[in-house]
């Protein structure tokens, strides 16, 4: 169903499959069998990082 | 650090208090703002530094390092939605009183769940002075109501329609406020438009619930 849905997409529009949704607008995306995790794990880490709290 | 700020600690304006960088400060609130989106466990926290950015002193950097210290040993957090979860909306409210020093207004929390899923939070300072802990539970009611509406619109376009959708508040007097359209010296002061609830409640667009204070 989904090829079916990205062929689709990629017929009628200009665009590309890009495989599986891992980042969006800085948030990380776990997709599981049973379920979606999101976090923002390496956004953390980073303004640790940059206010020198690790 | 088990909690993002201390329990007992209540930030004023320590206007004797050493000035700090301010750009700094600001930096460091909008970057845990950001951060927001998916950690409702900070919310509070972050909205009361971020009440101070104008004229921030040492003591609440103080308070801002220690949601660092807080994240350092939580970076892992996030929001986990289960496949095969229900469409039950449930909506929870709760307010504290006069928890800001500043100006001695109240804060609401209010968060909803679409069955397991937490799909909304906010923490928001009220915008009236409540005299009492009924009254700012009650203005916490009435902005959680506010966005049970909306979601009930937004899900409308999934032809999926809501009646009596619960609000879960740990205050009796706020229920029975809302069922009881009488008027008493203690209640006449609320504001107007924090008694659209009672017209939802009549409506039967939300109930209103009794839920434990511990469970809340």
């Amino acid at each position: 169903m989904c090829e079916d849905f990205s062929n689709l997409m990629q017929s009628e529009f200009e665009m590309s499959m890009m495989g599986e949704l891992g980042f969006f607008l800085g948030l990380q995306i776990k997709q599981h069998p049973n379920g979606i995790f999101i976090s923002q794990e390496k956004y953390v880490k980073d303004i640790l990082k940059k206010y020198k709290m690790n | 650090m088990v909690t993002p700020m201390h329990p007992s600690s209540s930030l004023d304006r320590d206007e004797n208090g050493k000035s700090i960088s301010e750009k700094e400060y600001r930096g460091m609130i909008g970057s845990l703002l950001y951060l927001i989106a998916s950690r409702p466990d900070i919310v509070f926290a972050v909205g009361l530094c971020a009440r101070f950015q104008t004229c921030a002193k040492e003591s609440h950097l103080t308070a801002v390092k220690r949601i660092f210290r807080y994240l350092v040993g939580t970076t892992d957090l996030g929001l986990w939605y289960r496949k095969f979860s229900s469409f039950d909306l449930v909506a929870y409210c709760d307010a504290d009183y006069a928890g800001d020093k500043v100006e001695r207004k109240s804060t609401s929390g209010t968060c909803q769940f679409l069955g397991q899923a937490l799909i909304e939070w906010s923490c928001r300072k009220q915008n009236t002075i409540a005299l009492s802990t009924t009254e700012a539970e009650y203005v916490s009611t009435a902005s959680c109501c506010s966005q049970v509406l909306w979601i009930n619109n937004q899900m409308e376009d999934y032809s999926l329609r809501y009646t009596n959708v619960p609000i879960m508040c740990d205050n009796t007097s706020a229920i029975n406020l809302s069922k009881n359209p009488i008027q008493h010296s203690r209640s006449k002061h609320i504001e107007i438009k924090h008694h659209f609830i009672r017209d939802h409640v009549q409506k039967k667009n939300i109930a209103l619930n009794f839920v434990d204070t511990n469970t809340n």
